[in-house]
Formats: C-alpha cells, structure tokens, sequence
C-alpha cells in the first residue's frame, strides 16, 4: 500500500553511505517486528472478554467491523493507485494534480484511522487465535499483528531519508497486501459464509 | 486546504492509536471469561486416556466472543436465563443446528468434533445456565 501518514519520497539520486543505509534498514525493520510482537504479545497474554465493545454510528458492532475494514480496504487501493501514478508507473491523469501526493497521504491516514476501531475489538475482546486448526482465524490473528509492525515501519521508511528507492513500495505493498489477507479473512467471509450486515 | 485537512486527520489518526493502546491496557471487562471452570488436563503419569473434551474451554474459544463470556449475548443471542433451553427443548436439536448453523450463527461441523459439539452443548445446557 501503504497506509502512510506522509506522502512517499521520490528514489533519492544522492549517494548513499552504505553503512547508514543498513542501519536505517535495520532500525526499520526491528520497529517493525517489535511492534508486531507487541500486538501478538498483549493478544495472546490478555484473556479476551468476549464483549461487544463499541459500533460507533453502526448498529452493532460486526456491522461496524465489517464495513470499517471494508472502507480501509478501498482507501489503501486508491494509495496504492496514487502511488503508482507518485512513482510514475501510471500515467492517468497526464497531468500531475498538485494535490496528489495530499490525497496520497488522506486516502493512507484515513485508512489507518478506519482499522483502529476494528483492531482494538479483535485484540480486547477475541485476542490472538493460536489453535492453528482454526486456519482462518489463525491467519486472520497473524496478520493482523504483522499488519501493524509493518504499518509502523512504512512509516518509519517514509520519514528516513537516502533509502534506497526499492524499500519504500515494498514496505506499502507488503502492508497492504495484509490488508487484503485481513479483509479476505474477515469481512469477505463473513460476506460469503453469513450476510450482509446492515449499517 | 487539502494540506490541512491531512494535518488534522492525521491529528486524529495518532491520537486514536493512543487511546486504543491506552484502553487496551486499561479496560476491564464487566463479564470476565476467567470465572468460567478452568480447563480439564489430564493427570501426569497417566496414558492411554484421553481427556473428554471441555465444554467450557470450547465455549470460551469458540462461542463467548458472540454470544458472551457468561452467556448475556452480545453480536449473538443471549444464551442464559433459560435462553438457550427455551429455543431448543432437547440436546439433540442444539446440537444440530450448531453443526449446520443458520442465520448469523457459523456451522461448527468442520470446526469441532461431534464429541466437542456434544461438550459445548451441555455446557450451554447446564453450567451457563447456572451462572
């Protein structure tokens, strides 16, 4: 994707030391898997409450879930659709709108902002599902943890200058490629094997 | 405009994971699933055997995130307070519709075994109905 907070840097054309770069790198990384260990950390220790928590303007709250993931869903696929049109890979509109790389970084933040609501249900109320026979689950609890680590080091690599240019689209396309796995294993099923919720 | 309007939300957006973080560790829950019976094991040194299954274990893994830790329902129907007995006069009728599900309640036949389903349902039958 990503889901951003700041709109991505061209590939930088001036050296880079190389021994700088890989402590970024490694800084990166290592935020981003103690983040995720982090949220799998406190889901499996915290015993979950099985509680409705909060809807917020939904009728009940997996109405709320399914259709805020739904909406990140769709505001990380216009990042990604930005993104390609910031790196040029896209050339559609022709003309580069002054305020693409804004909407670039809107569309990202809100998309973050629309999983907090969902990812504090699942962690308080269901926690870390480690029955690996129950696959769904299972995949749905290990990337929603790595989604977050990978979120928090998309931001660290947007915000870190001299990168080499590769590091950033692949830390969007791996976070939003969790997205997907979260909303596939979640949202779509529950569209598929239960209903349509209402609003 | 478009400039601020992402300085906001975006305000917004690290003033939320904080306070998702902070009520992730300081919300407590007003049903806790800790005062279900604790987990059956079987005893060292003994073989052979295996532990039948534990209705209440089940219920905590599979059921209460739906239907509520002590049974008061919550994305799901009540189960409790002779909820559950009421729609359901016999075991043999509960345990067929959690195989086959229906509604918003999921199948649990590829989920659970026959004898896991069996133990659930008891347990909704009985020891939740105690609660």
């Amino acid at each position: 994707m990503g889901v951003t907070t700041a709109s991505p840097s061209p590939p930088s054309s001036a050296p880079a030391t190389a021994p700088a770069t890989a402590a970024s790198l490694l800084i990166i990384l290592l935020v981003g898997t103690l983040v995720s260990l982090l949220f799998g950390v406190y889901s499996s220790v915290h015993d979950p409450t099985g509680e409705t928590t909060i809807a917020l303007f939904f009728s009940n709250t997996v109405g709320m879930k399914v259709w805020l993931t739904t909406a990140a869903l769709l505001l990380a696929l216009l990042q990604v659709l930005t993104a390609l049109r910031l790196y040029g890979k896209v050339t559609i509109p022709k003309a580069f709108p002054k305020w693409l790389p804004d909407a670039h970084r809107l569309f990202g933040t809100l998309a973050f902002l629309l999983t907090l609501p969902v990812a504090f249900h699942c962690l308080w109320s269901f926690g870390f599902e480690s029955t690996s026979t129950q696959t769904r689950r299972y995949v749905h609890s290990v990337a929603g943890c790595l989604f977050y680590g990978a979120f928090a080091s998309k931001v660290l690599a947007v915000r870190t200058k001299r990168l080499p240019g590769w590091v950033l689209p692949v830390i969007g396309g791996i976070t939003f490629a969790l997205l997907v796995v979260l909303w596939t294993t979640s949202s779509l099923w529950f569209f598929q094997n239960r209903e349509f919720p209402g609003f | 405009m478009l400039k601020r309007a992402v300085a906001v939300v975006e305000v917004i957006a690290v003033a939320g994971f904080v306070i998702m973080v902070a009520l992730l560790l300081v919300k407590q829950p007003t049903k806790h699933l800790t005062a279900l019976p604790p987990r059956t094991t079987v005893p060292a040194g003994q073989t052979g055997t295996t532990a039948p299954p534990d209705g209440a274990q089940l219920y905590k893994s599979s059921c209460a995130g739906c239907h509520g830790g002590d049974g008061g329902g919550g994305i799901g129907p009540q189960l409790r307070d002779g909820a559950v007995t009421s729609s359901f006069k016999d075991a043999a009728s509960e345990v067929s519709f959690v195989k086959s599900g229906a509604g918003g309640m999921p199948a649990f036949r590829d989920e659970m075994s026959d004898a896991e389903i069996q133990a659930v349902v008891d347990f909704t039958r009985t020891t939740l109905q105690a609660k």
